[in-house]
Parts: structure tokens; sequence; C-alpha cells
């Protein structure tokens, strides 16, 4: 099981660098905007529209294995805060 | 229907329960409507601690300020509009208890913006 003393930074940074070593050139441009839950212990990954989606069916497939969730294209997943609109990173 | 109540700066409240999703524990919570958060609930860290919620996921966020932070997520049951359902919950560093669209996607919203008036959701189907 993936330890759970890595912050929330932690995870993310490593999640985004499998997404970008391993996963990117495969899987852009097609799923600009989609979500991605990857699992750091296996490198596992979900993709959908929706993100709680794509962590829970990951989740089910790879329990106990602590992921980062990101958006294909984005530097975030998500907004807290009115005002403002995300837009792809290219 | 689900209701709640304008309340502490006109902000809209619903009040919710919350429990781990296979262990007994829960907590009673306020939590603020905000139209501005796409996820569905956002809870304070120090209630998944000791909730004992298990950590799903951390994600990157954008806030009002522009900035980029980082939360943990975590699974948890709610009990929303008559049964339980599960939930993944969003808790920043910063704190805060917030419902966000996606919780409230299907639903009607009306709020009576004076002090103690009714915020009321109606599903929409």
């Amino acid at each position: 099981m993936t330890p759970t003393k890595l912050s929330a930074r932690e995870i993310v940074e490593r999640g985004e660098a499998i997404y970008r070593d391993t996963l990117r050139d495969q899987l852009e441009p097609g799923n600009i905007g989609k979500h991605i839950a990857i699992a750091l212990e296996s490198g596992d990954y979900e993709i959908d529209d929706d993100g709680d989606d794509a962590c829970l069916r990951l989740w089910a497939r790879r329990p106990g294995q602590v992921q980062a969730g990101l958006r294909i294209g984005y530097d975030v997943a998500g907004s807290i805060g009115a005002g403002s609109r995300e837009l792809p990173n290219r | 229907m689900i209701t709640g109540e304008v309340f502490y700066r006109c902000e809209a409240i619903l009040r919710l329960t919350v429990k781990h999703p296979s262990e007994s524990a829960k907590a009673d919570l306020e939590a603020v409507i905000d139209s501005g958060f796409s996820d569905a609930l956002l809870i304070e860290e120090s209630l998944a601690v000791s909730l004992n919620l298990p950590v799903l996921q951390a994600v990157p966020y954008r806030l009002g300020d522009g900035s980029r932070t980082f939360m943990n997520r975590y699974l948890l049951t709610l009990f929303w509009n008559g049964k339980d359902q599960s939930v993944i919950a969003t808790a920043p560093v910063g704190g805060g208890t917030l419902v966000g669209m996606k919780l409230l996607y299907g639903y009607s919203l009306t709020i009576d913006v004076v002090d103690g008036g009714a915020v009321r959701l109606l599903r929409m189907d």
C-alpha cells in the first residue's frame, strides 16, 4: 500500500511525473479535458469525463493504492471560488 | 425536498450527517452552499482524521485568488435526500465545509436571502 505519509502535494507531483514520463504521449491530444486517476504504487490508471468515476473504478481494481487525480491537459482538476474558468494548458 | 437556512453572514447552510463508509464513526456538520465549488463536498482535514476516513487520492485545485493548491480526497457516506450515498469529499489545508455543484446537480435550488431565510433543494426529475 502506498505510504499515506506523503503530502497531497507530493502525491500530485509523483502522479504528474508518472503521467509525463509514461502516459502523456499515448493519451494526448485525444483525451484533453478528461480526468485521469493514477495509482502511484502500480502506475495503473483510469480515465473518465468524471473524476470521481475514474477514482472509484481504479480504487476497485487497486484498493489501498493512493492515487493522483489529474485533468489531462490542465494544471488543476477542480476549482473553488467564483469567477474562474479553466482553459487547457495549450 | 432538502432544506436549509440562510445563516452567518448571509451564507446558505445545509446541515448534513456524514460517516465512515464501513465503520460506525459519524459526524454532523454545517456546510455552506458554494456555486464556485465544482466538486461535491469540502470538509475539514481534521474531520477526515477524526472519522478515520481512507485517503483515496490527492488533486491539484485552483482557488479563487488564482493560486494552485493540493488537497486530499476521502471516501465517506453522506445521508442525502433520505438515503445514504457514497461521496468523495475534498479536504483543503485551509479548512472549510462546503457543498458544491456536483452534489447539487439535478436539483433546483432556491434561497430566500434574508436572515433565517429558507434554502430549498428540489429534485428536478
